[in-house]
């Protein structure tokens, strides 16, 4: 019973509202004995359920983040991204005045939203959260209308110049089926990036949720993006 | 403070603009010459000519629709679908049934079947209304843009492409040497109070802007101070709208053939502009 408490009074720690209704669950599980036996499996073993859908995101440590650029690099080389378009990459931005200048570093990818606008605005349905409930492009479908690069407010989608579809960010779907870390993640020297499924509360990106304050890119616009980043998105600084 | 980020390249572009611009001008005339068949009888130079003009207008337009996609030819695959969340899934149904309509309606007009015709016109009205609305509807789709996420702007669109029906109408009449038997072909007052309205929507629309978000007063500013001053100003608001209405007003009886077309082009070239400003200044690319 110590999780459901720590579960049901420490979720929102960051200014973004999480999606997954653990609460309803445990509401429910209140009402008798029985039922609290099955929201407290719920709670342990929730992740590891086959039925449950996940909820992959990201948690990127501003803090630890030295703008080395080998996630951006990693992501190139894992899926041969044509030149002049990006899955990942790193924004850097200058702060400050000489003779205290900085740099900050905001490392970007899929936002993997809940609500995305990108898979609303397609016409022909090639845009569609796959079986892990990733937002993909079926590129057969894909006409190239570039409506879901214009209205995606995080730049991550692209046209892919040698496909002629959309393009974008997968979350590296196909090394986490096999029990493995996105690229990006794999290849962070700073451990910034730790990826995980917000379904599951005990994973460390639920951990890291719960006890840091996270904030998210654009959540006045309602899209429920799944990166969540501890540290001052504006003044981060580094290296001073 | 310099930011160093990736930008990919936009989705909307010129081809758009202009595609914009000819299903606005297919809208527009559809609801003018449906107007004007049911008009007074000096109007159906009008009608027929406006009847004509919408389905060339609206076949040029879906034609750089297709040609805007990356992949032109699986273009058919929008129609195979139906997606009630995508404005575009409606636009492209309704624009495809509107084509085939007008296309019957302007027949009916060339082969003088005009009970006919204004029968399939009234039928068709609301087809044209929401493909005048649509480019619109779709920009407000678009997450994250304060000039884009706006109620008015299908209305301003709307009565920017019944504006710029007027115009080609009253120039193709006058090209093709139609004795006008009043100022306009008789439209002289309807473009002026159409003019008016544009103009409160436009200055309704900057209010919002400027009272809006940070986002939306940046944008106001880029449009009365900064960059885009000159086209919105000078090419948008002045050469198209306020001068055109200006003429209108003091040549009151003018049927001057060489009046005609100076105002037609100018009001084309501010409704041109204002799609440009709209599209492209939406996504700070002018």
């Amino acid at each position: 019973m110590q999780k459901q408490e720590r579960t049901n009074d420490g979720v929102h720690s960051g200014e973004h509202e999480r999606p997954h209704g653990r609460r309803t669950v445990l509401k429910v599980g209140a009402f008798g004995a029985l039922a609290a036996y099955a929201a407290v499996g719920q709670v342990s073993g929730g992740a590891k359920s086959t039925n449950k859908r996940k909820c992959y995101g990201m948690v990127i440590d501003l803090r630890r983040c030295i703008g080395c650029h080998t996630c951006t690099v990693a992501c190139k080389s894992e899926f041969n991204v044509p030149l002049g378009v990006w899955r990942a990459w790193v924004r850097v931005k200058e702060n400050g005045e000489y003779p205290h200048p900085r740099r900050s570093f905001i490392p970007k990818l899929c936002n993997n939203c809940r609500n995305s606008p990108c898979v609303k605005i397609c016409p022909t349905g090639a845009s569609y959260y796959n079986e892990d409930g990733i937002s993909s492009v079926d590129e057969e479908k894909c006409i190239g209308c570039k409506l879901c690069v214009q209205t995606c407010p995080y730049e991550q989608r692209f046209i892919n110049p040698d496909k002629k579809t959309a393009d974008k960010c997968t979350l590296c779907m196909h090394r986490v089926r096999k029990g493995l870390v996105p690229s990006c993640v794999n290849t962070c020297v700073g451990r910034a990036r730790v990826f995980g499924d917000f379904s599951d509360p005990d994973s460390e990106v639920s951990e890291l949720v719960r006890n840091n304050k996270v904030s998210v890119l654009r959540p006045d616009l309602g899209t429920k993006p799944q990166v969540y980043y501890i540290g001052d998105l504006d003044e981060q600084v580094i290296g001073r | 403070m310099p930011t160093y980020d990736i930008f990919h390249l936009p989705g909307l572009d010129w081809i758009t603009v202009l595609y914009f611009f000819f299903s606005g001008l297919a809208s527009g005339s559809f609801l003018l010459s449906v107007w004007a068949g049911y008009g007074r009888k000096k109007l159906r130079p009008v009608a027929k000519s406006a009847a004509v003009i919408t389905p060339i207008s609206l076949g040029i337009g879906l034609l750089l629709c297709i040609l805007h996609l990356e992949r032109p030819f699986q273009f058919w695959r929008i129609l195979t679908t139906f997606q009630p969340t995508s404005t575009t899934s409606w636009g492209s149904w309704v624009l495809s049934i509107f084509l085939a309509v007008s296309t019957l309606y302007a027949f009916l007009w060339l082969i003088n079947r005009q009970e006919k015709a204004k029968t399939l016109g009234l039928l068709g009205l609301p087809l044209a209304l929401f493909t005048g609305l649509y480019t619109g509807l779709l920009l407000m789709q678009m997450s994250g843009n304060s000039l884009w996420d706006s109620a008015l702007l299908p209305w301003i669109f709307v009565v920017g492409g019944l504006l710029t029906a007027m115009s080609v109408s009253v120039l193709i009449l006058t090209v093709s040497r139609q004795e006008a038997t009043e100022p306009f072909y008789g439209l002289r007052q309807y473009i002026c109070t159409l003019i008016v309205i544009e103009l409160l929507m436009i200055f309704s629309e900057l209010v919002a802007l400027y009272t809006g978000g940070t986002g939306a007063v940046e944008i106001a500013n880029e449009l009365l101070t900064g960059n885009l001053s000159f086209w919105f100003l000078n090419l948008e608001v002045a050469v198209g709208l306020v001068i055109p209405l200006g003429i209108l007003v003091v040549a009151k009886t003018s049927k001057k053939a060489g009046l005609h077309i100076a105002v037609s082009v100018l009001m084309l070239i501010g409704i041109l502009t204002m799609r440009f400003i709209v599209v492209l200044a939406g996504q700070g690319q002018i």
